[in-house]
């Protein structure tokens, strides 16, 4: 047992949550450690203190509203208990609450709901028969070529700006790519340019190194 | 013979709403003095208490064990106290210069602690425990809940349970020490 254990145990033990093996083990322990001995004095001494803060009560009650005083929230919790759930639930209770909601509204403006070969209408009070005051089959076939029409001028144009638009970009990207190109071309030329110069260089410290060579060489044969 | 808890959380979820005034009646002035040693305020502690049975009311349909309810509550009264600590800033609220110096001075002094002013130095003093520290002290010491109950309620392990509680002992009795509280102080006529 370590100092760590012991002082878990010593939390047991000072609140009686101790098994009796732990116990004998804290027990042995404690012998062995005077200081942890202290320490579960003091600890003691300390739980004594804090036990004589003296009981506190709630100054006032919460107010809870009485069942048949309850809010509307309240009202509305217990029915969202016997709401489906369910997104089918929720809208075929929302179809059938529509359809009382019509069938009562219908009873009392004396809703006519028909169905005839000009279509389905609804009505509230004595059904009116509609005066036929619409446009002539050319009529409306000229309104829909000229409908045709204008749209597909319309869409000529956006195409057309379209077109206009995508050049443009291309443009700025062949521009782009043709000034790199000339960057690249110069950068290329600079490096050549240094590369030779450092060539011809030391091609002619070799020589010069080479010529000193051979003078030396041939003074020293000619001796 | 009284309603268990599970009997009232079962009469409440099956519609039977003046169940949960029951519960309130019973689990009020728990809730209430775990608020109030933590942030040793009863407008607090109310403000805690209200906040968490509204939540209790709203998500008990939502507790599968009602034996598990304790420390199901217990758990949204600390998260709330979390929350309220965080929000309002206030993890040390009570500095020790912080402390009414003239009390302290006062009952040194004296060498005699007068109930009162005892309740309110030790209220002091949990104050200058961590949230953490304070919860657990309160639960284990004030709540009289078992290590168990207590890592169940607050969502850690029991160990860490026993660290907390051996550190906040630890550090109140350094505190009783430092303002000369022992059993001499409090025992006189």
């Amino acid at each position: 047992m370590n100092d760590k254990i012991a002082r878990k145990l010593l939390m047991e033990h000072l609140y009686n949550e101790i098994s009796a093996a732990d116990k004998k083990k804290l027990k042995t322990y404690l012998e062995g450690h005077p200081e942890m001995k202290q320490e579960l004095d003091e600890l003691r001494q300390t739980r004594s203190l804090l036990q004589q803060a003296p009981e506190v009560e709630p100054q006032k009650e919460l107010v809870i509203a009485e069942p048949s005083e309850r809010s509307f929230a309240g009202w509305w919790h217990n029915a969202k208990t016997v709401l489906p759930r369910s997104g089918w639930g929720k809208t075929a209770l929302a179809t059938a609450a529509c359809l009382v909601l019509l069938l009562v509204a219908g009873a009392v403006v004396d809703l006519n709901i028909q169905s005839t070969k000009a279509g389905f209408s609804i009505s509230f009070g004595e059904m009116v028969q509609p005066k036929t005051s619409g446009l002539t089959e050319g009529q409306a076939n000229a309104i829909v070529d000229q409908i045709q029409q204008e749209n597909a001028a319309i869409l000529t144009e956006y195409a057309d700006m379209l077109n206009q638009h995508n050049r443009q970009q291309l443009q700025q990207v062949v521009q782009h790519f043709e000034r790199q190109r000339a960057n690249d071309l110069q950068l290329i030329d600079q490096a050549l340019n240094q590369y030779q110069q450092k060539t011809e260089s030391q091609i002619t410290q070799t020589q010069q190194v080479l010529g000193e060579v051979i003078e030396t060489m041939a003074v020293n044969s000619n001796q | 013979m009284s309603e268990t808890d599970a009997e009232l959380i079962q009469k409440f979820c099956d519609g039977q709403t003046e169940a949960f005034n029951l519960l309130v009646e019973r689990w009020q002035p728990r809730i209430h003095r775990v608020a109030y040693r933590y942030f040793n305020s009863h407008d607090e502690a109310m403000e805690i208490t209200q906040k968490t049975f509204i939540k209790v009311y709203k998500k008990l349909y939502t507790l599968d064990d009602y034996a598990a309810f304790p420390a199901w509550i217990y758990r949204i009264a600390n998260n709330l106290c979390r929350d309220e600590t965080k929000r309002a800033g206030r993890r040390h609220p009570t500095s020790l210069a912080g402390l009414n110096n003239h009390l302290v001075a006062e009952s040194i002094a004296d060498k005699q602690i007068h109930q009162k002013q005892l309740a309110i130095m030790l209220q002091q003093a949990l104050q200058q425990l961590s949230p953490e520290q304070r919860m657990v002290v309160i639960m284990k010491e004030y709540e009289a809940l078992k290590f168990t109950e207590i890592a169940a309620a607050l969502g850690v392990p029991e160990s860490t349970v026993k660290s907390r509680m051996y550190a906040g002992l630890t550090k109140l009795h350094g505190i009783f020490d430092q303002w000369n509280i022992n059993k001499e102080t409090l025992y006189y006529e």
